[in-house]
């Protein structure tokens, strides 16, 4: 608004402002949901209650149910392991390789503090949190600050060459036989309760409620904190951030510490399905946080818990019910379906677009 | 003080036809020095070098994907895995001879590239990789899945078929079959390093180089983008699937386990420690690969390091441990690390450096010029005089 107008005007032009920002703000929301986007939802609204009716009329109801129950523990973990690679690539701009493997050490390291240091389950999780949030911290002032950010090629063959090294360390340090995974949930086998006839264990309700709760934490760091704020502002633009005085690799070994924590979360909580566990567990699920990452966008936080359910819930769905994927096949079903939803939305269903200048 | 060359001067012809002549008889010599002067344990040693060059093919497509046209591929193991099955099921059902099987692989592996290539058009940067990671984890499940054709887990033997014919002086003993394996397969890497090396240097190399340096500028400038960008992807996917069938052939066999996502990211570390953007940093990349690696590799699960059979150390740490093979594992990625932050243009870069403080080789801007000229407009090339004026239009 100008200010040499006089009150009068002035009080007309503000009127005018707002009713033009509530037009805007009407058009924009009109706009996200274009012709395009209704059309393209409703597709996929489409195929979904396709597939639904065809898995009911199969199985029934209740086997339905439980297949969606049950599959959501992969999808929270899923989503909880794609935060972790979306912070950092937030945070540096490139797909951090070794963040399966920094899980799968940290949660040896909860094992290890478990079985040996007899601490509760509960403790020693936190406890592997801690321990993996400060190596993260180390690693980023070591190994990925020296580098320019821009030279993402360099820093994706360190975040390689830290998968190798994690890779080889944890057999020689902890052997490589397979080893049991305490859980901090009851998790015995009559500990479930029934909902609408479905089985519904307190184990998987505990990671449910786990995961959500660290969703909110981080998303309630991002938003409400100071260092989350300069977090945000280094991940928009780094030279900006800089001038304005946000020490920006401190703010970006934040970044890492926060990813590796909650990193280290997810695995301790992923591995009681896939125990006993070995040094490898970690690769298919990386695989699959990694395109529940991409499809939620990469530089969306709700966007990968969202779309590391969806992973989970196509992965399971379509493995228990066309014969023809079994669950061998489900893996590359799940990502065939990530591929078209890229070639459609190339920056994913929450991703930021990027607008180039020459 | 370097020697200072001027180029395409005699002095620089002479220096070049001597470091190729070098080159060519350490190559061709390579069996008779392994196999017969040293006496060492032959057909291994010959035949890692027969599989370095396998490595080196593929590092080669890729870089011509990564390094050339700046589309991050982690997939190529597929490509690899196409042609290696394609060689295997001809060779093994339909006992075609291995060479012919690359005029079956070679255009089904460029299709599948450009297949590939097409959504590779809207999708970049790290989704692409995501994209081509799904193919690269995809194709060990299909072959499995397609167990009547592929042999499934059990693999596809095929028989061998590297009896020296009569005309070459070796015999059909195993350092025979090596020798003439290794040579076999030398042709084909000369031959695809040669024509990736020429088609860089054209004008849809230059075209693809453009497009990876700024994609808008290019097309401003004329370059039909999802043209060159699909066919660059079929052509490294071709390459790929080159280096399966010299695979199938050195192997003799084809695994479901070996064209796994393990392989793509071999590659790509090959790729990087080698040099990105070169053609002859698939060589180091390679070597690196067979030779450090798998040295390391028996060095640690045996607790003995061994080079060449000479043992120089052992280590009873690793001997008594579980797992101490990993220790393997560890090495490689100190490597990469010391790699990349020592040598961030990678091996070749620095092989390339450390030939500067002896050779040095200046432009000569006549020739150049003249040079220019000719490739531009092939019909007016006489006089090298006088036509420095005019750049090479970007096209």
């Amino acid at each position: 608004m100008a200010t040499e107008t006089s009150s009068e005007s002035a009080g007309t032009t503000a009127v005018v402002a707002k009713a033009n920002e509530q037009i805007g703000g009407a058009y924009r929301a009109l706009e996200a949901f274009s012709a395009k986007r209704v059309r393209n939802l409703g597709i996929l609204l489409a195929v979904v209650v396709v597939f639904s009716v065809y898995a009911i009329t199969q199985d029934g109801g209740r086997i339905y149910l439980q297949r969606i129950f049950d599959s959501l523990n992969n999808g929270f973990v899923y989503g909880a392991v794609a935060i972790a690679l979306v912070l950092i690539y937030k945070a540096t701009g490139v797909i951090n390789f070794a963040q399966g493997e920094m899980a799968m050490f940290g949660t040896f390291l909860m094992i290890d503090l478990h079985d040996y240091r007899g601490l509760p389950v509960w403790l020693a999780i936190l406890g592997a949190m801690v321990i993996s949030a400060a190596g993260a911290a180390g690693i980023e002032r070591t190994l990925i600050r020296p580098f320019d950010p821009t030279n993402h090629l360099s820093i994706v063959m360190v975040t390689l060459s830290i998968f190798f090294i994690i890779n080889g360390l944890v057999p020689v340090l902890y052997g490589i036989d397979p080893e049991a995974v305490p859980t901090p949930f009851p998790g015995a086998k009559d500990d479930f309760f029934n909902l609408f006839g479905v089985r519904i264990r307190y184990e998987n309700l505990g990671i449910w409620i786990t995961v959500g709760l660290a969703v909110l934490l981080i998303s309630l760091l991002l938003k409400r904190t100071k260092i989350g704020l300069a977090f945000r502002s280094v991940s928009s633009n780094l030279e900006s951030s800089r001038l304005v005085g946000i020490s920006t690799g401190r703010t970006l070994q934040f970044g890492w510490a926060l990813a590796a924590a909650v990193g280290t979360l997810a695995a301790c909580l992923v591995a009681r399905f896939n125990q006993p566990i070995d040094f490898n567990f970690m690769g298919k699920v990386l695989i699959f946080s990694f395109a529940a990452a991409t499809l939620g966008g990469l530089d969306s936080v709700l966007g990968a818990v969202i779309a590391g359910l969806m992973v989970g819930v196509a992965e399971t769905m379509l493995g228990g019910y066309v014969e023809l994927i079994g669950s061998e096949l489900a893996l590359l079903v799940a990502l065939a379906i990530i591929v078209v939803v890229l070639v459609v939305r190339p920056s994913g269903l929450f991703g930021s677009k990027k607008v180039e200048r020459v | 003080m370097p020697i200072q060359l001027t180029q395409n001067t005699p002095k620089h012809r002479a220096y070049l036809a001597v470091a190729w002549a070098i080159a060519a008889i350490v190559l061709v010599s390579i069996p008779a020095l392994f196999g017969q002067m040293f006496g060492l344990i032959a057909p291994v040693n010959i035949d890692r070098m027969t599989e370095t060059m396998c490595y080196a093919v593929a590092i080669l497509g890729l870089n011509l994907l990564i390094g050339f046209s700046g589309q991050l591929s982690i997939g190529h193991s597929a490509f690899v895995g196409i042609g290696m099955y394609t060689t295997a099921i001809l060779v093994a059902d339909h006992d075609w001879p291995y060479l012919l099987t690359l005029v079956v692989a070679v255009p089904l592996c460029f299709l599948v590239g450009v297949g590939l290539g097409i959504p590779a058009l809207r999708i970049r940067g790290l989704y692409l990789a995501v994209v081509t990671l799904a193919v690269g984890a995809a194709f060990p499940t299909l072959v499995r899945k397609f167990e009547s054709v592929t042999g499934g887990s059990n693999g596809l033997v095929t028989k061998s078929k590297w009896d020296p014919p009569s005309w070459t002086p070796w015999d059909r003993n195993d350092y025979g079959r090596s020798a003439w394996m290794y040579f076999t397969i030398l042709a084909i890497t000369i031959v695809m390093f040669v024509l990736a090396r020429n088609l860089i240097r054209s004008r849809a190399g230059r075209a693809v180089m453009a497009i990876r340096d700024n994609e808008i500028s290019a097309s401003v400038a004329g370059v039909n983008l999802p043209l060159y960008k699909t066919m660059i992807f079929g052509v490294s996917a071709a390459f790929a699937s080159v280096s399966g069938v010299m695979f199938a052939m050195y192997k003799q066999q084809a695994t479901d386990t070996f064209p796994a996502i393990d392989l793509s990211i071999i590659l790509v570390v090959g790729l990087v420690v080698g040099g990105a953007s070169t053609i002859s940093g698939a060589v180091p990349g390679a070597l690196l690969l067979v030779w450090v690696v798998r040295t390391m590799r028996d060095a640690a699960s045996s607790g003995n390091l061994k080079v060449f059979g000479v043992e120089l150390f052992s280590v009873d740490f690793l001997k008594k441990r579980e797992g101490g093979g990993q220790v393997a594992t560890i090495l490689l990625g100190i490597l990469l690390l010391v790699v990349v932050f020592v040598l961030p243009g990678g091996t070749i870069d620095g092989l390339r450096r450390l030939r500067a403080k002896f050779v040095q080789v200046l432009p000569n801007p006549s020739w150049l010029a003249h040079r220019q000229q000719t490739a531009a407009n092939p019909a007016s090339a006489g006089s090298p005089a006088g036509s420095s004026g005019q750049p090479d239009p970007v096209r």
